[in-house]
């Protein structure tokens, strides 16, 4: 009886040492790296403010920029507003960091922050991947990645062997196979001429084009409608669009360092405060402004 | 160090409120962690009721505080005797796991001041949401509307005692519930605390204590949540085989109602927390049946009255949903509805690739996984009486794993963006039965030493 009741102690008391054994290299280097880590953290935190962790954390104009936010928009009149933001990537939620009541995202104010100059100019935004083809019609697919808030156009890339004879084609764009929603249909028509590259810009630009899709793939249907031809002359599709879209507005604030961080303000709206005479407005632009944007 | 000091009002809704409330009003049925627990979630819940009845948070945030001012001085006696009976043992054994807490702790608020928030979620989600029922804005119309606002809620409310919105006075939710939880170990053990004991609490906590914990995702929330409904479902266990106390069998029904009720607070939390809840509140009530002598329609009656409440706290964030005219049935977008787990059948070649990031995440916490799988093997064949707590646990998990096949098999969103997303974060969410099963066993064979004493 004894030995039956013994053999189960120390299978237990094995176990016990075991667990602890198992847990002590990594415990112990836990602790040895939280030490150290909390002696920083509390040199940090007395030598800088909270507003100077906050830049250093989120960014100047870079990351989520909240020093350049922070010089723009605490000072806008409208005090629940927040100005709509675009970053040469995706969508940051700025205004979580922010202490203040705007919470309301108001387009009358582009901020755009973390960007090259060609963020606002028409790019190649990537090259489509081709799917499937058959005799007259070619499945292609092509994700941005980054957010784009324009589709301009399409560069259609004409294979080495094509038969360089005029060719008529419809171009439709679904949002994706999942939702297969048609977003936009042009004709086209590429011209008998020596040129591999055939360019099309939309008359009228799809707005709001890619936000946040992640590898979502938009999907591009080609197909040939020239009597007794083929679509195997194209090999490939570059889709063209403008990260940010300030068209409709003008730039009352600009820092260029190695990246680009402007403020811009809705031409209606400024339209609007010149002739309503919005004097709250207007002293908040006169106030702010370091370009000689439109008087 | 000023933003320090400026988040010590902080301490008011966020630990003596909730115990105030919960001792005036539950008395010394609970113990001090089971009081926290009850008392944060009882005070979120009712901060969600008058948001979602269209009451300002400045108004709600006055009425709590001076409503439970008033309360705690009806009831100052009770609450006096609480304090008084439960004279918390303070050993040198407790010590250890105590300054173990207290620089974890530490660690936690320096790096919540010092660091970037990371996490993918929290800027769109779980701060939008704070920031605008902060503001007042109805549950209607905030971001990412179908998902639960249980804690936004309750840290909007929480900010009011400092004075504004700040996006880093949410994160030391995660913090306070992260040292109730540990704290709440104490309870589930036996009244005699070895030196071993404390080691492997120390240890559990320092292993489990990182970022997520305070990053403001609600995961870890979940599974701590998840976690002291088993502890009180597991003490329940235990109080129902006593044949000879009726004292302890009382208390074992009132911490079946505990169980009950955090179980149905955590779809309220994350809606992953409708199964999570649903598997928790089964299992216990199968092991509850198995070890019943004689189940008699008076015992079932007894236990389907609790289920009905359990239903009825699943039903609220839905109930207020419909009532603000949203759409209730699309929780995940198109990704996920009820009619895409007829593709199942189809997609059951995803299960390779699926099982390939269960295994990777099996490593990622692999000392975790084998010493409870292992420790629970010996356990079964050694210490029977730990039979039912270890098959509830394992339960969980292996339910909880085929949740979550079920969610990768039938999803429509790309399948690995939806893998890298989210399958950690789902399988975190029943990490509570490793620690609890590696305690548990831990603390019976350790008994071993103490025999060999006396």
């Amino acid at each position: 009886m004894t030995m039956s009741y013994q053999y189960p102690n120390i299978l237990k008391k094995f176990s016990i040492i075991a667990l602890i054994v198992l847990m002590l290299p990594q415990a112990v280097t836990s602790f040895f790296e939280i030490g150290p880590s909390i002696v920083d953290d509390f040199k940090v935190l007395h030598r800088s403010t909270s507003n100077d962790l906050f830049v250093t954390n989120y960014g100047y104009c870079n990351k989520v920029g909240v020093g350049y936010l922070r010089k723009i928009v605490p000072s806008i009149p409208d005090t629940e507003i927040f100005p709509v933001v675009r970053y040469g990537d995706w969508y940051r939620y700025p205004h979580v960091l922010f202490r203040d009541r705007r919470i309301k995202n108001d387009n009358r104010v582009l901020i755009g922050i973390d960007l090259h100059k060609n963020d606002i100019r028409e790019t190649k935004i990537t090259e489509a991947v081709m799917e499937s083809a058959d005799k007259t019609i070619s499945t292609w697919l092509f994700h941005t990645g980054f957010d784009y808030e324009l589709l301009t156009g399409y560069n259609f890339l004409l294979c080495d062997n094509s038969s360089l004879v005029e060719e008529k084609y419809i171009v439709t764009l679904y949002d994706s196979y999942k939702n297969y929603e048609e977003i936009g249909q042009w004709f086209f028509t590429i011209q008998n001429n020596n040129e591999r590259i055939s360019t099309i810009h939309l008359d009228e630009p799809i707005s709001d084009f890619s936000f946040t899709r992640g590898a979502t793939n938009f999907v591009l249907e080609l197909k040939n409608i020239t009597p007794n031809n083929s679509n195997k002359n194209i090999c490939g599709i570059e889709i063209l669009g403008v990260k940010i879209d300030i068209r409709d507005y003008t730039i009352f604030h600009l820092e260029e360092n190695k990246k680009l961080c402007f403020s811009a303000i809705k031409n209606s709206f400024y339209q609007e405060i010149k002739n309503d005479d919005l004097t709250l407005w207007q002293n908040y632009l006169d106030g702010i402004s370091n370009v000689d944007f439109a008087k | 160090m000023l933003t320090l000091l400026s988040d010590l009002p902080l301490l008011i809704p966020l630990i003596l409120l909730p115990l105030l409330l919960s001792i005036s009003i539950f008395k010394d049925k609970l113990d001090f962690p089971a009081h926290w627990w009850n008392g944060i979630l009882l005070l979120s819940l009712a901060t969600t009721f008058f948001h979602a009845l269209g009451i300002h948070p400045d108004i709600y945030s006055i009425f709590f505080a001076f409503g439970i001012t008033l309360g705690v001085f009806f009831r100052r006696k009770t609450i006096l005797h609480f304090f008084h009976i439960s004279q918390f043992p303070f050993d040198f054994n407790r010590a250890i796991v105590f300054f173990t807490l207290l620089v974890l702790l530490t660690y936690g608020v320096l790096q919540i001041n010092t660091h970037t928030i990371i996490g993918g979620d929290v800027f769109p989600i779980w701060l939008n949401k704070t920031k605008s029922i902060f503001s007042g804005i109805a549950y209607s119309s905030l971001p990412v509307v179908q998902y639960p606002s249980l804690i936004p809620t309750f840290n909007a409310f929480a900010m009011k005692f400092t004075g504004g919105y700040h996006p880093n006075r949410g994160l030391y939710f995660g913090l306070v519930l992260f040292f109730f939880w540990i704290f709440s170990f104490f309870n589930l053990l036996k009244s005699r605390f070895s030196f071993f004991d404390a080691i492997v609490i120390s240890f559990i906590a320092i292993l489990s204590f990182d970022k997520s914990v305070f990053n403001g995702m609600q995961d870890t929330i979940l599974m701590m949540g998840a976690g002291m409904a088993s502890i009180a479902f597991i003490k329940h266990f235990e109080y129902s085989r006593s044949k000879f106390d009726d004292t302890l069998v009382l208390k074992g029904r009132g911490l079946y109602w505990v169980g009950i009720f955090f179980s149905g607070m955590l779809p309220l939390i994350k809606s992953e927390g409708i199964i999570l809840g649903a598997i928790l509140v089964g299992l216990s009530m199968v092991i509850v049946f198995a070890i019943t002598p004689n189940t008699s329609i008076s015992v079932i009656k007894r236990y389907i009255f609790p289920v009905f409440v359990f239903i009825l706290l699943v039903a609220i964030w839905p109930v207020i949903l419909y009532t603000g005219d949203v759409n209730i049935t699309n929780i995940q977008g198109d990704n996920l509805t009820l009619s895409s787990l007829l593709d199942i059948s189809h997609n059951l070649g995803r299960v390779p690739i699926i099982m390939n990031y269960f295994m990777s995440y099996i490593k990622s916490i692999y000392i975790y996984f084998f010493t409870s799988l292992v420790l629970s093997g010996i356990a079964l064949w050694l210490s029977p009486k730990l039979k039912q707590t270890l098959i509830f646990l394992w339960c969980v998990g292996v339910l909880n794993w085929l949740f979550i096949s079920i969610v990768f098999l039938s999803t429509r969103a790309p399948l690995i963006w939806h893998l890298d997303t989210a399958f950690n974060r789902l399988m975190s969410q029943h990490f509570f039965i490793y620690i609890l099963s590696t305690l548990i066993v831990a603390q019976d064979f350790s008994q071993v030493w103490e025999y060999d004493h006396e």
